[in-house]
């Protein structure tokens, strides 16, 4: 069986076979060996055996037995978003392709400025058609109670400005769509 | 003693109140804003009272409701955590005249500590050394501008009223005063009112030490050691720890005596920080008094024995410390990690969102203070801090190794947060050596990003395996296996 999931842009295809609790799993070509001990209030136990721990016994590799590290991963859903945490790590994937992350042909940033947080618009620094520069000062968003400055990430011009000082903003909300400029020097 | 306490705060630090008020056989009243209907700190009273609307100015800092639900539940005394009206030296003469004891010092003490230069003149003025720093404070830009040109860069600038990191710059040339300087009374100003600011001489990578210190009001006041508090990212600290790496036995006898010296000046009673700047030549330098409970106080009361809430109780009730510094012997070594909800990779944005999964590590050693429950939101209108862990060993090494236990042990999922950075800090070799500084994340995690190589796979087995059954509209032509249907006997769930 296939499932794909996205981590940033990546796909990440993970192929399985499932027989009773066993699971053989390869994920971009690294393999691994599970057996399902428990999936209960969103925590699942495996025992693993898997290229990234391969340190660990190889024996009984082919019984129903199966030695390896004991790993619990809590996972949550989230929208379109999946959460596992193991051993203090998060992982984070989505079920879809981010259309948001889709990055411009350009550079590979993102153009579209977005709120990375609830607040309130302090300050437009740009006017439309403005040239930016990477790492230039677009706008100021207050959130928290802090300041928190937003940067263009590559070399641009100011294509649209959906905001004005004072105005609330949603997490995700378009703020400044950047039209990313050719960079010599990059190419 | 009194019978009821209001609790005029939230989140973790009103829960941790609450338990001490609890022990102690006191009634408490939770005050509430309409954000806060599903924090913890609600239940962890006996009462709670709304207070009013999500923003902090309209309820947690609405000094007028808060005493209107006190008097309503008949409370006899207010603790005011930390942050907030904690030093609000108005609020707390208020508590008086409407009959009622304010847990913390005198509104005397509060307002002479709470001025920062009054502080510094009463501090220099005692032979504790100062750092160099403009005369005046204001919140006139020209006034400003003409002053600084005597102290030489980098400056520091900070808001005269409050702390946190809130209103703070460091400016290391003339051409970035004038953006800096507008910036930081801004953020003045939204936070606490007014736009009034403070500049400083900014010491370059210096240790962040403070002693803490308790009073009763007969005359009695000790010292419980220090912190180090050196690790900070926008001026606000991450991990403390106690004893400091960098403090000497000499250093500290100095330091410790100095502590008591100026809160001795300033009548100081109840329980209070003297935070200090100390830099590479072993030379400290007075900064300021903190002049309520701290948020890194769980340390101290691990390696003191101490519950420091207890203490302010029965201090503000009248009663005598009941010990003296020689009955002060700390043991082992204390540390805490700030778990926030905050992007590490991203400038520490703040992360606000619902938490939907949540398991607090335990084990020898380890203590948790935790503000949120699952399913409770950290909101976009406070401080966004998730838990406080803290662990005790014998040795630092030890304190340091539980501490990574009970961060991989920890599970928060919903916001991003703060946790792997925190694993990862604390495995660095110059935090290892005890190499800290208010400088150090800059140096060393400016680039960050999380490790998502080493469970990767198993995290994507995971994924697919716990996520919510065929439901899930995206792959409904691929449902994933059920483990439900498809494990018979190894069901272990009940």
């Amino acid at each position: 069986m296939k499932t794909t999931l996205y981590a940033q842009d990546e796909a990440l295809v993970l192929d399985y076979t499932q027989s009773g609790d066993l699971f053989e799993f390869s994920l971009n070509g690294q393999t691994g060996q599970a057996r399902l001990i428990s999936v209960r209030d969103g925590a699942v136990t495996l025992l693993v055996k898997a290229d990234d721990a391969d340190h660990l016994s190889k024996k009984n590799s082919s019984s129903t037995l199966l030695d390896g590290r004991a790993v619990q991963a809590h996972v949550a859903t989230h929208g379109d978003r999946i959460l596992v945490a193991i051993e203090g790590r998060v992982y984070e994937f989505r079920t879809a392709q981010d259309a948001r992350r889709r990055k411009s042909q350009a550079g590979g940033w993102e153009p579209d400025i977005r709120s990375p947080m609830p607040g309130k618009i302090l300050e437009v620094r740009v006017e439309a058609g403005d040239e930016v520069q990477a790492g230039q000062s677009l706008l100021v968003l207050e959130a928290m109670k802090m300041e928190n400055t937003l940067l263009s990430e590559g070399k641009a011009r100011v294509k649209t400005i959906h905001v004005a000082p004072g105005e609330p903003v949603e997490v995700g909300q378009v703020l400044i769509e950047l039209e990313p400029l050719d960079d010599m020097i990059a190419s | 003693m009194f019978r009821k306490i209001l609790i005029a705060n939230r989140g973790e630090i009103a829960v941790r109140v609450a338990r001490s008020c609890r022990e102690m056989g006191i009634a408490t009243v939770a005050v509430y804003s309409e954000a806060d209907l599903s924090s913890p700190h609600l239940y962890a009273a006996d009462e709670a009272v709304c207070i009013g609307p999500a923003p902090a100015t309209d309820s947690y800092l609405n000094g007028g409701a808060i005493l209107t639900a006190a008097r309503q539940t008949g409370a006899q005394a207010i603790h005011p955590g930390y942050g907030f009206l904690s030093e609000n030296a108005a609020f707390a003469k208020q508590v008086h005249e409407a009959g009622l004891t304010f847990i913390g010092p005198a509104p005397q003490s509060l307002s002479a500590v709470g001025n920062k230069i009054f502080a510094r003149q009463t501090v220099a003025a005692l032979g504790v050394p100062v750092i160099p720093a403009l005369e005046q404070p204001s919140a006139e830009p020209a006034m400003l501008k003409e002053q600084v040109a005597a102290l030489g860069y980098p400056l520091l600038i900070k808001a005269a009223a409050g702390g946190g990191g809130k209103g703070m710059r460091i400016v290391r040339s003339q051409d970035d005063l004038d953006e800096a300087l507008a910036a930081a009374q801004r953020e003045a100003a939204a936070a606490f009112g007014e736009g009034t600011v403070y500049i400083e001489r900014y010491l370059e990578k210096p240790h962040h030490v403070e002693v803490q210190v308790l009073g009763d009001q007969h005359g009695t006041l000790v010292h419980l050691g220090e912190r180090e508090c050196s690790i900070q990212r926008r001026y606000q600290k991450i991990f403390e720890e106690t004893p400091s790496p960098a403090v000497s036995e000499q250093l500290r006898d100095e330091m410790t005596r100095a502590a008591l010296a100026v809160a001795r000046a300033a009548g100081y009673y109840n329980a209070g920080t003297v935070e200090f700047i100390l830099d590479r030549q072993d030379r400290f330098y007075f900064l300021e008094v903190n002049a309520r409970l701290q948020v890194e106080h769980p340390i101290t009361e691990l390696v003191t024995g101490l519950d420091l809430v207890r203490e302010q109780i029965r201090i503000a009730a009248g009663e005598a410390l009941g010990f003296g510094q020689d009955e002060v012997q700390p043991s082992g070594h204390a540390c805490e990690c700030r778990l926030y909800a905050e992007d590490p990779a991203n400038g520490f944005l703040p992360a606000p969102g619902p938490v939907l999964a949540w398991q607090p590590p335990s084990g020898p050693g380890v203590r948790v203070d935790a503000g949120v429950e699952l399913e409770s939101q950290v909101s976009v209108y406070y401080d966004p801090l998730i838990a406080k862990l803290s662990t005790w060993g014998q040795d630092r090494e030890q304190a340091r190794h539980r501490m990574q236990a009970a961060l991989r042990q920890c599970v928060v999922l919903g916001p991003i947060t703060n946790g792997p950075f925190l694993l990862d800090l604390l495995a660095h070799p110059a935090f290892i050596a005890g190499h800290t500084h208010t400088g150090f994340l800059t140096d060393y995690f400016q680039n960050w990003q999380p490790d998502t190589g080493t469970h990767r796979s198993v995290a994507v087995l995971a994924a697919t395996l716990g996520r919510p059954g065929p439901a899930e509209a995206t792959h409904a032509h691929t449902p994933p296996p059920s483990p439900w249907t498809q494990l018979g006997g190894w069901r272990v769930g009940q």
